[in-house]
């Protein structure tokens, strides 16, 4: 199996998790944070290449270029963002499912918690 | 040198409980629910890490940078915490980009 079809059967769960995730943000009323995720998909874009590339000049980790696409931005081979991408859908999505509700509506975090105060 | 990498992760994952901390962008805005996303996301980035080592695609290289210690065939401990800062940093800049504005309430 190469390494990229190792990666798309991996985020088969992940795209299943963004789907309910969706799902109840929508039952909710609430709008999904398009910019933050845009944000934040650009900050591990950078994060990534950069050590990605340190790793693997440091000899951390190797890889069977057999197995990969040999398409690679420095040293990093492209399939590695999988894992990048797969946290920026699947980590915000699960949170959405087991956070309070109340967390989850942008501009309004710790909302409960004010109002618990007051 | 064989806990370089080690402490460069540590280092790295105090910076993000500083900044979660700071700005109540994740474990400070719902422990409960992000000690669910780190352990599900550790466990699940853990599995692709075995299934890609098993298969042979990748492996670790031979550095005095990292302690040798391996939590299974080809997997460093290193990796463990590598995975937990990916974790944090991706909902710490979320819960950045969705944090609460400064506001007066009427």
């Amino acid at each position: 199996m190469t390494y990229l079809a190792l990666n798309a059967l991996f985020f088969v769960p992940v795209a299943v998790l963004a789907l309910l995730a969706l799902r109840v943000q929508r039952r909710r009323g609430r709008p999904v944070p398009w910019a933050a995720l845009a944000g934040t998909g650009l900050v591990l874009l950078v994060a990534t290449t950069v050590f990605d590339n340190v790793l693997i000049a440091l000899d951390i980790v190797d890889y069977d270029h057999d197995l990969t696409l040999g398409l690679r931005v420095g040293l990093a081979p492209v399939e590695d963002y999988a894992y990048s991408l797969a946290a920026l859908v699947g980590l915000p999505s699960l949170w959405v499912l087991v956070a309070r509700p109340a967390t989850t509506v942008p501009g309004h975090e710790g909302d409960d918690l004010v109002t618990a105060s007051q | 040198m064989g806990i370089l990498y080690l402490t460069a992760l540590l280092l790295s994952l105090g910076g993000q409980v500083l900044m979660d901390h700071r700005f109540r962008l994740f474990f400070w805005r719902d422990a409960r629910a992000a000690t669910v996303v780190v352990v599900v996301g550790v466990l699940f980035f853990l599995a692709w890490d075995v299934a890609g080592i098993t298969l042979g695609i990748f492996f670790r290289g031979v550095t005095d940078l990292m302690t040798g210690v391996l939590v299974a065939p080809e997997l460093p401990l290193e990796e463990v915490f590598f995975l937990t800062l990916l974790c944090y940093v991706t909902m710490n800049t979320v819960g950045w980009f969705t944090r609460r504005r400064a506001e007066v309430q009427a």
